[in-house]
């Protein structure tokens, strides 16, 4: 995370750099050109040059007339003070007349100069024709300025040649300034690249690696996954080969206390097959391979069943625990039966070991599709909080280890999840606390399915049973007068011909399966392998629904 | 556009030329306000101040480095007055101050751009103390590319006499 960071902010701070550089190199230039170019805009030099020579010519024009007498022209006189005036002019507005007075502020010769000149203009105005002693008076007093505005305009060429001098050297400064930010810009600019160059071919190197180990640890959990898939059928299968055995041991006449054993065997048993369908169950979940098994079911078998697999918890746990299903509630849907007794068990034991089961109830209710299930509780432990974490996910989410207790409702999350339900926790005004679950399910109405059995022994048959027992199955027994709709057939014996030819006799409508490889093939409709996979003989009979 | 503006005022401007030598161009022995010369041919044209108040006047706001801030500045278009020579193809013209201060400024400024011979600086017309009798102005704040030392050299002032080579 952190190497994450750090070139990003790089990145900034090298380019905010650059950009900083940029913008003061490029003011620093813009200010050099801006004074080049308000410094050129006028050669002062010039209208001081100017107002030399006018005064110079203005004295010509005087000496002139003073020379000529009679003959002098006032006219030329009066032209030259005119235009002398008008240089004088200059001095007082503009920016030039600004640029100039700034040489003449400690001599002040222009102001003197203009002011003896309006004192004079009547003078020069009024000059009589053959007036020499005017004239030379007249003379008399522009004669000091000629050399003062020779000093002058000598002042202002030094001083503009002084200011041509800084505005160069201010320029190659500036060059010089803008060529050290420029290249100083260029190294920043080729080291971040060369930096973030080296950064990313190590963040590929880094994200090769990652693939890898990513690809190495997505084989492993595969192979995890497999082979915990492949354990928990192995062992299944033989499990429910000791629930059958112990179903038919319950059929014969056993006493009271061996009935009991035989029963929590039984219940042991069944748990362990559970046990199994979850670790199935969760690893498909966590490999999203989890495919629904469809089917129509009794709300109320659905409250009993979960009922019956948390009774020994219950038992157990010493508290009361009811469930119900609301009135009004349809008697039959659709959805996955075993997937919605496990989701439901597994709360109701998560919530019966984590808050007690004082007062304790499961409702089942049904609301426009959507199977409602409320599970409310008082909180048992006295001073202390119970966190729904486990149930809502907020524990082993992420998380690198598993509790031990989390594996029931995180299947139960995942179930839910997975069946686009959801969960949450309420706390009720009165105190109790609320587990309320909705999953969409689907309407069904039952269309009753007629199953015989026939097999040499009742072994089968009670597997059969057990495998089918559902809402939407009964089971014909000898002498019925319903019409059968499936056949079972235990096959792959010497009592193979003779179940099929009772079977096309007595049921001839029927689809015949049958149960093991049979010898005639062709006479069956379906085939169930050989020992009972419920699922697979609950799918066969499935397809005759359909 | 300003192509055919420009063709369509010198004919004007042609056609009040050749009103104007019929009939009101300065005669001799008037003052000369402005005096202009078609140095190829030597048609000479004198202007009386009169003769160039007549001419329609324009009005330039602008600044330069000779007034502080704007000022507004009024007289005739210089392009009008070159006009009065009916001379064509002219490349250069040399104006000339009354201090016999010249400088050479290309016809093509004065087709570019509304450059006026300007005789009233903020309604006062100039007298020779003040940059009289005329003061060519470029309209420089409105033009930016105006704003250089070649173009502010060109703002002669007391300008008496116009050359067209």
């Amino acid at each position: 995370m952190r190497m994450r960071g750090l070139p990003r902010l790089a990145v900034l701070a090298i380019f905010l750099a650059v950009t900083g550089l940029a913008v003061v190199g490029y003011n620093a230039f813009r200010k050099d050109v801006a004074a080049m170019q308000a410094a050129s805009l006028e050669d002062i030099t010039w209208a001081s040059y100017q107002l030399e020579q006018e005064l110079s010519r203005f004295r010509e024009a005087l000496l002139q007339f003073q020379i000529e007498g009679a003959g002098g022209d006032v006219a030329a006189v009066n032209n030259r003070f005119d235009i002398l005036w008008s240089r004088i002019a200059v001095f007082n507005q503009g920016g030039i007349g600004g640029r100039l007075s700034e040489y003449d502020r400690e001599t002040q010769i222009i102001p003197r100069l203009f002011a003896d000149m309006k004192v004079v203009d009547r003078r020069v105005v009024e000059l009589a024709q053959n007036d020499k002693a005017e004239a030379a008076a007249l003379l008399e007093v522009f004669s000091p300025y000629a050399d003062e505005l020779r000093i002058f305009s000598r002042k202002v060429t030094l001083g503009e040649e002084l200011k041509g001098r800084e505005i160069r050297e201010q320029l190659q400064s500036g060059v010089d300034r803008t060529l050290l930010w420029g290249g100083l810009a260029i190294v920043i600019a080729l080291a971040s690249l060369a930096y973030i160059t080296r950064e990313s071919i190590r963040f590929k190197r880094l994200a090769a690696t990652n693939l890898k180990l990513a690809d190495v640890a997505e084989k492993a959990s595969r192979a995890k996954s497999s082979f915990l898939t492949m354990m928990s059928h192995e062992l299944r299968t033989p499990m429910n080969g000791v629930l059958g055995l112990l179903a038919l041991s319950k059929q014969g006449a056993v006493q009271s206390s061996q009935l009991r054993l035989i029963e929590q065997a039984e219940q042991s048993g069944q748990q362990m097959v559970d046990l199994l369908a979850d670790i199935l169950d969760f690893s498909a979940l966590y490999s999203d391979d989890l495919e629904l098994e469809t089917e129509p079911f009794e709300v109320e078998h659905l409250a009993t069943a979960v009922r019956e697999q948390f009774t020994p918890l219950a038992k157990w746990e010493g508290g009361a625990f009811s469930f119900s299903v609301r009135p009004g509630c349809p008697r039959y849907l659709q959805g996955d039966f075993r997937r919605l007794r496990q989701a439901f068990s597994h709360l109701a034991q998560y919530v019966a070991e984590t808050a007690g089961v004082r007062d304790a109830k499961m409702e089942f209710s049904c609301d426009s599709n959507t199977l409602l299930v409320n599970l409310s509780f008082e909180y048992s432990s006295e001073g202390g909080e119970w966190t729904p974490d486990l149930i809502l996910g907020e524990q082993d989410r992420g998380g690198e280890s598993f509790s031990t207790d989390a594996l029931g409702p995180a299947i139960a999350r995942g179930f839910i999840e997975v069946m686009q339900g959801n969960l949450r926790v309420d706390n009720n005004a009165d105190g109790r606390i609320a587990v309320r679950i909705s999953v969409p399910v689907e309407g069904f109405v039952p269309t009753a399915i007629n199953i015989a059995v026939l097999s040499s022994t009742d072994t089968l048959a009670a597997i059969c049973r057990a495998a089918l027992a559902g809402a939407d199955v009964n089971f014909v027994q000898e002498g019925d007068v319903d019409p059968v709709h499936v056949v079972l057939i235990e096959a792959g014996n010497t009592t193979e011909s003779t179940f099929l030819s009772r079977a096309r006799k007595d049921y001839s409508q029927a689809i015949l399966v049958a149960l093991g490889v049979p010898i005639e093939k062709n006479s069956f409709d379906f085939m169930v392998n050989l020992p009972l996979d419920f699922h697979e003989i609950r799918d066969v009979v499935r397809k005759r629904v359909a | 556009m300003n192509g055919l503006l420009t063709v369509g005022r010198q004919f004007v401007s042609g056609v009040f030329v050749f009103t104007f030598l019929l009939g009101s161009a300065a005669i001799a022995g008037e003052d000369v306000y402005l005096s202009l010369t078609n140095i190829s041919d030597g048609t000479v044209v004198n202007l009386s101040e009169d003769d160039l108040l007549a001419m329609e006047q324009f009005t330039v706001l602008t600044e330069n480095e000779f007034v502080d801030g704007l000022a507004e500045f009024t007289g005739p278009l210089a392009r009008d007055v070159i006009a009065f020579l009916n001379a064509s193809d002219i490349g250069m013209l040399t104006l000339t101050a009354v201090n016999d201060y010249a400088v050479e400024v290309p016809m093509s400024d004065l087709l570019e751009y509304d450059v006026i011979f300007a005789m009233a600086q903020n309604g006062t017309r100039f007298s020779v103390r003040d940059k009289g009798p005329i003061w060519v102005i470029y309209p420089m704040t409105e033009n930016e590319e105006l704003q250089d030392r070649v173009y502010n050299d060109r703002l002669i002032w007391q300008l008496v006499k116009v050359d067209v080579l």
